[in-house]
């Protein structure tokens, strides 16, 4: 069976000032019917980005190349027509902020039925009907009430909830969800991530999460991609994620992460700051901050190289995996 | 809701009796005593100055006066006009048609051409948007009294399309005679509420939530409408409000270039001939009518933003 999703050298570049700077380079991947994965790296690393494109919801202005074929049809020639189809039944979104997301000025249950009774021409009180089934599998209680409420009377929280709720109402094949616990506070982060998880996995969709938090994604997802600077520099199964990454990137934040069983000093950091997509040069866009790196690295960017069932962008990849990578979660610093 | 509208009422009432004080209170401070005016150089008998001082509730305590005044405005006796010796009421009632059909026609001008034009420009492309922000230019900088006498001289005194005096009678002869009035009055107005248009438009496509809307793939009419305009509206309807408001007071230098017996003009020769009692009620109408759009466009706003009428709710 042929991918749900195909990612296959996708760029975008979005207008900046006068000209047109890259925002994304050369990323490909492929997703299975079914499979989560997590796409993993700092802000303007390109994971939105990624996310939006996959259904042409660029900003204005943005020139993209490369294919984007979602169960055999090729997203980039699809018509408007075709578009809408793909947005409104096969690909549902769910955004970071559900209170900027939501229209604040409609009633939840308008927001949960718009696109059923505009759309699809389901009859009011049959819209209503499964918008206050679907409430109740994302657990807020009495539905029928909150139908009525507007966004400012509900709760971050409930808000991700009502959002998670209008996608499954579309029954998509796959849910790109963009930093979906971001704005919200620790606690109510694990109910929506849990909620998220199980009705996913009931009505087997597939689902490409974004987020920053290298352990969420490897246990919400299958494989976790890691993207740094607009490069997608390594994608592995979600089991290695935490143990033996290849690419000094993902290393590296492995290592910053805070331990919670012993006091630390201070917390391990990645020398240097982040790259912007548009300032990565002719060489490996992490070389400057990278530990490893030979100088190979700064004249020739690496390409994805194939590993079993990992795809790593690093010059030293072969040698790294043979060497078994170094062990994590010893708290050394990174030098 | 209902307690809302009761109270958006009560201060309605309380700041048109402020409003009314003030009003009748400016008499005072006018110079020239309204005896003064009434009888000028002549003597007149003690008897008569009685009789005059009644008919005008003068020579009492002030609020004394402004209630005896008040309640009989309330119902529609604003006393005899001082200056032609017939009921103040009459002259409003005359005059009052032709300034309400020039109200509502700039009003629909305004609403219909500023918002329809605000539109075009956030949505069309750059080129359109060029246009229209232009033709805006012009219009914002241009003073209403400019204005009139450019549509008088091109479309009266060259084209002969429109009449350049008068207010006409019937309707269609009201609608030809007002039509150049409505425009002077409007133009400014217009160019006004199209920027305020366009940026609210501009404002809201950039919103997450539209970008939500598109991504559930419902139709970009639908977008626009529920999404986009719907949010827009807010300030929209907050500025046609108060520039409809606005005109009220705007009629006046309307009136005089196009030779329209409105209020506005009433007014004016009113305070020319020192007729204090028709300049109060005169001045009672146009406050009162400012102060009722005004409360309307509370009203509405409250209606188009659940998030305003919480408060309310929980209060």
């Amino acid at each position: 069976m042929s991918a749900l999703l195909e990612v296959d050298q996708l760029a975008v570049q979005l207008p900046i000032g006068q000209r047109l700077r890259p925002v994304l380079h050369d990323v490909s991947f492929t997703l299975a019917r079914g499979e989560v994965l997590a796409v993993v790296g700092e802000s303007g690393s390109g994971k939105s980005m990624t996310a939006r494109a996959i259904v042409r919801l660029l900003p204005p202005g943005a020139a993209s190349s490369g294919r984007v074929t979602f169960d055999g049809t090729d997203v980039g020639s699809a018509t408007r027509a075709q578009l809408r189809e793909l947005r409104a039944r096969r690909v549902g979104m769910i955004f970071q902020d559900p209170r900027a997301a939501i229209n604040p000025i409609h009633r939840i249950g308008d927001f949960l039925t718009e696109a059923l009774v505009r759309d699809r021409r389901m009859r009011k009180a049959e819209a209503h009907e499964r918008a206050v089934a679907v409430l109740g599998e994302v657990g807020i209680d009495d539905p029928g009430r909150r139908l009525r409420q507007h966004p400012h009377e509900l709760s971050g929280g409930m808000l991700q909830r009502v959002m998670i709720a209008s996608v499954l109402l579309a029954e998509p094949d796959l849910i790109l969800a963009d930093e979906p616990t971001t704005a919200l506070d620790v606690t109510t982060q694990a109910e929506v991530v849990a909620v998220l998880g199980d009705l996913r996995r009931e009505r087997a969709m597939a689902m490409v999460f974004i987020t920053h938090d290298l352990e969420l994604a490897a246990a919400i997802s299958d494989r976790v991609a890691v993207m740094y600077a607009g490069y997608l520099v390594e994608t592995l199964p979600a089991a290695q994620a935490l143990e033996r990454p290849i690419h000094p990137y993902t290393e590296a934040l492995l290592r910053s992460r805070p331990e919670l069983s012993r006091r630390m000093a201070a917390i391990p950091q990645i020398p240097g700051r982040p790259l912007a997509a548009h300032e990565a040069t002719g060489g490996c866009p992490f070389q400057p901050r990278c530990s490893y790196a030979i100088e190979r690295c700064a004249a020739e960017r690496p390409e994805p190289v194939r590993l079993g069932g990992e795809s790593v962008m690093c010059h030293r990849a072969q040698e790294r995996r043979a060497a078994g990578s170094a062990p994590v979660g010893e708290g050394t610093l990174v030098r | 809701m209902t307690r809302y509208l009761g109270r958006q009422l009560a201060s309605m009432i309380v700041l048109l009796l402020l409003s009314s004080i003030v009003i009748y209170g400016s008499m005072y401070l006018a110079p020239g005593s309204a005896d003064a005016v009434l009888f000028g150089n002549h003597t007149v008998l003690p008897a008569v100055r009685k009789a005059v001082d009644a008919q005008y509730h003068l020579g009492r305590p002030f609020f004394v006066q402004y209630w005896d005044w008040l309640t009989a405005a309330l119902h529609g006796n604003f006393g005899l006009s001082i200056a032609l010796r017939t009921p103040v009421s009459q002259r409003l009632s005359a005059a009052a048609p032709t300034t309400i059909f020039l109200v509502v026609y700039a009003s629909i001008l305004i609403t219909v051409a500023g918002i329809g034009l605000g539109v075009l420009s956030a949505l069309g492309g750059r080129k359109l948007d060029g246009a229209i922000m232009a033709l805006t230019n012009v219009g914002t900088s241009v003073p209403t009294f400019v204005a009139a006498i450019i549509l008088i001289e091109v479309f009266a005194l060259d084209l002969h399309w429109f009449p350049v005096l008068g207010a006409g009678s019937g309707f269609f002869g009201r609608l030809q005679h007002l039509t150049l009035p409505a425009f002077a009055l409007a133009a400014w107005a217009v160019a006004y509420l199209t920027r305020v248009t366009r940026t609210s438009m501009r404002d809201e496509l950039r919103g997450e939530h539209v970008a939500t809307a598109r991504a559930r793939g419902l139709s970009e009419s639908v977008v626009i409408r529920r999404h986009v305009f719907r949010n827009a509206l807010l300030p929209i309807v907050t500025v046609s409000g108060l520039q409809v408001a606005g005109l009220i007071a705007g009629t006046i230098i309307v009136e005089q270039a196009f030779g329209l017996n409105g209020l506005g003009q009433l007014l004016l020769s009113a305070v020319e001939q020192k007729d204090f009692a028709t300049v109060q009620a005169v001045s009672l109408v146009l406050v009162a009518a400012f102060v009722i759009v005004n409360t309307l466009v509370d009203i509405a706003y409250t209606m188009l933003d659940p998030r305003i009428r919480l408060g309310a709710r929980e209060a």
